[in-house]
């Protein structure tokens, strides 16, 4: 019953963006549109929690074959807890979103904007649960479209659609890579899924395979540094994210740029659980240093250029590169600890940058520019918005009771483990980001109002809002205050991919050979 | 002598992907025309999927498709040696549908930009908005 649940849970936003032009034609109501969209997705959170549930309750990994294949023929879609949670929290967050977006998207050409949202709300679940490295592909490649074509949704503005443009060569350029990555495995290896792979890397250590292995890992390293804006390939991000629409900022800044980080989760511990034991380590350990290298040479890039922005929007879009940094430093650690800090950061990061987006998309609304200067004193103006705003600020500033101080904690103690000098770098770097926040936060909060704001009628985005803040609170001191439930959840999800990984590859294993 | 044909066909052939992969890549990044960067981004992907194809080719004569005509497999080794893997075409096929749907939007996006800006180039595109700071 469970696996397909999961085969459903990314297609039916697929299916619902299909059918939008059907209802949009029938009744040519925004509410009614919106309304459809939302309750589809109400659904798919629903279901994701189902399986998010049920993966806590059992040890082993579910296993969905499309269309009844055995694995290394047909497609699988593997959900451990790690993908689970993140499917969870992406439907969760989408939602809200769109909750947010029947209030903030007024004009004529929203039921595109819907069919986009579904569209790569189903990519991004699709990469969460998919255990086909070609699968993967094709669900970038969707996220990557619909994210496109988000970003240039203003058409008559030369920026976002200039913004789009770079957006999308970068993205596609990029998912060219990792397709002739995908090539390459298939020729060296014959295997396109993740776990059968796992298991052919070990069986092929001469020189000729061992160089495949380094490309595969170089393309599929590039290509998710792309994908996430981390420090080479970050350029494009902060043209990008400003440009869309504010809830699609928050889309692309809390959720698409996950993808990448997912990506690099599947192909460093489920796929390489095995080379340690081989020659393979050597290469292993290589794209843990770029990895970390990457993340951390992100985040200091993305701390210092945060605290030189005038326009709101582009700090933000900052801030998401260095998050993002620090991302990619914990999951390069392939240890239990660095999981486990990547997990319950993705976790905070998306709730508090979404948020964070969504809040000062209201003050945006209101005083009609972008400039951080106009903004001040707005979040005293509307008090549900500037309570979300205060509340996602401090979290990402990583201030105590709030989620973003654990989950710096924990990327602390990883990163401890593998490098003293990297730990104090990640505390450095936090060190200026938190700069920023706190010239953002005291601007919009505590400023002398100097434009005059609109009314704006934004009730159900602020009840949103509300919504949100109330999740970011209870995740904070829930795990802060009771470390047994951090250990269950958080914990109990990294161990189940990181020492606990042979239980789980064979059970896997074993599934594909029933019919 | 067969062989040695063979292994130089191959060896070409892979050295003329790596070269035109280099060159589309630097399309991409350095040319300033956005027509010439989409041009150089199609040149790419073909790239990628000659290699793939080339990945499941078999240099051999003759060549018949991969299609059991005989179950029980009595043909079974002659076709085991005489067809082309159907994977990476398979493979191939969907990477052309998705190409075309990003080729799509960047030739429209493109469109939008000569007429909201009159021009195609990238630099004086992003040039001439300096309107930051407007939602």
């Amino acid at each position: 019953m469970i696996d397909i649940i999961i085969g459903v849970i990314p297609f039916l936003p697929a299916f619902a963006g299909f059918t939008i032009p059907i209802v949009y034609l029938v009744s040519r109501k925004r509410l009614v549109v919106m309304g459809y969209a939302t309750i589809i997705l109400a659904i798919t959170t629903v279901l994701s929690a189902i399986v998010a549930y049920e993966a806590f309750r059992v040890e082993h990994p579910f296993v969905f074959r499309a269309g009844g294949w055995p694995a290394p023929i047909g497609i699988t879609y593997i959900v451990d807890r790690f993908c689970a949670l993140i499917g969870l929290l992406t439907s969760f967050i989408i939602l809200s979103i769109l909750l947010y977006s029947i209030s903030y998207i007024t004009d004529e050409a929203y039921p595109w904007y819907v069919i986009l949202v579904l569209g790569n709300s189903a990519g991004i679940l699709g990469v969460a649960y998919t255990g086909d490295l070609f699968n993967l592909f094709v669900m970038l490649e969707v996220t990557g479209v619909s994210a496109y074509a988000l970003v240039m949704y203003y058409r008559n503005r030369p920026v976002a659609i200039v913004s789009g443009l770079k957006y999308a060569f970068i993205g596609s350029l990029g998912t060219s890579l990792y397709l002739l990555a995908m090539g390459l495995t298939y020729s060296f290896y014959g295997t396109l899924n993740l776990v059968d792979f796992s298991y052919k890397v070990t069986n092929y250590i001469d020189t000729l395979h061992l160089f495949a292995y380094g490309l595969i890992m170089i393309l599929a390293l590039w290509t998710f540094s792309i994908k996430s804006g981390v420090f080479p390939n970050h350029f494009w991000l902060p043209d990008a994210h400003p440009a869309a629409p504010t809830p699609i900022s928050a889309l692309l800044s809390g959720l698409v740029v996950n993808t990448g980080v997912i990506g690099l989760y599947k192909f460093l511990y489920i796929a390489s659980w095995n080379s340690y034991r081989t020659p393979l380590n050597s290469i292993m350990e290589l794209a843990s240093l770029a990895v970390i290298l990457m993340g951390s040479l992100s985040g200091v890039f993305g701390a210092l250029l945060m605290n030189i922005q005038r326009d709101v929007k582009r700090l933000i879009a900052y801030s998401t590169v260095m998050n993002l940094g620090f991302l990619f430093m914990g999951i390069g650690c392939l240890t239990f600890k660095g999981l486990q800090a990547t997990l319950y950061y993705v976790i905070t990061h998306s709730l508090a940058k979404a948020t964070l987006f969504l809040s000062t998309g209201v003050f945006i609304k209101a005083s009609g520019s972008r400039l951080l200067d106009n903004l001040s004193g707005s979040g005293m103006k509307y008090k549900a918005a500037g309570v979300a705003f205060a509340v996602s600020t401090l979290t990402l500033a990583g201030i105590p009771p709030l989620p973003g101080f654990l989950a710096k904690l924990l990327l602390y103690e990883a990163l401890f483990e593998y490098n003293i000098a990297l730990a104090i770098l990640m505390v450095v770097t936090s060190a200026i980001g938190l700069l920023a926040y706190m010239k953002l936060l005291y601007i919009v909060l505590f400023g002398a109002p100097i434009s005059l704001f609109r009314k704006v009628d934004m009730k159900l985005a602020q009840a949103t809002l509300l919504i949100l803040t109330v999740t970011i609170i209870i995740v904070g001191t829930v795990f802060l205050f009771i470390p047994e439930v951090t250990q269950s959840i958080i914990g109990s999800a990294a161990l189940q991919s990181t020492i606990n990984i042979e239980n789980y590859v064979e059970y896997v294993e074993n599934t594909f050979i029933k019919p | 002598m067969k062989f040695v044909i063979e292994e130089f066909t191959y060896v070409l052939i892979i050295c003329v992907l790596i070269i035109n992969a280099l060159i589309s890549i630097y399309g991409i990044v350095y040319r300033r025309s956005l027509t010439k960067k989409l041009l150089s981004l199609t040149v790419l992907s073909d790239t990628v999927f000659v290699a793939i194809i080339l990945a499941g080719f078999i240099f051999t004569y003759p060549i018949v498709p991969p299609v059991y005509s005989d179950i029980r497999g009595a043909d079974k080794d002659f076709l085991l040696n005489h067809a082309s893997d159907p994977l990476p075409q398979a493979l191939v096929l969907t990477g052309i549908v998705i190409g075309l749907a990003v080729n799509a939007l960047i030739a429209f996006g493109i469109i939008q930009v000569y007429r909201l800006t009159g021009t195609i180039d990238a630099r004086k595109a992003v040039k001439s908005l300096l309107e930051e700071g407007v939602e």
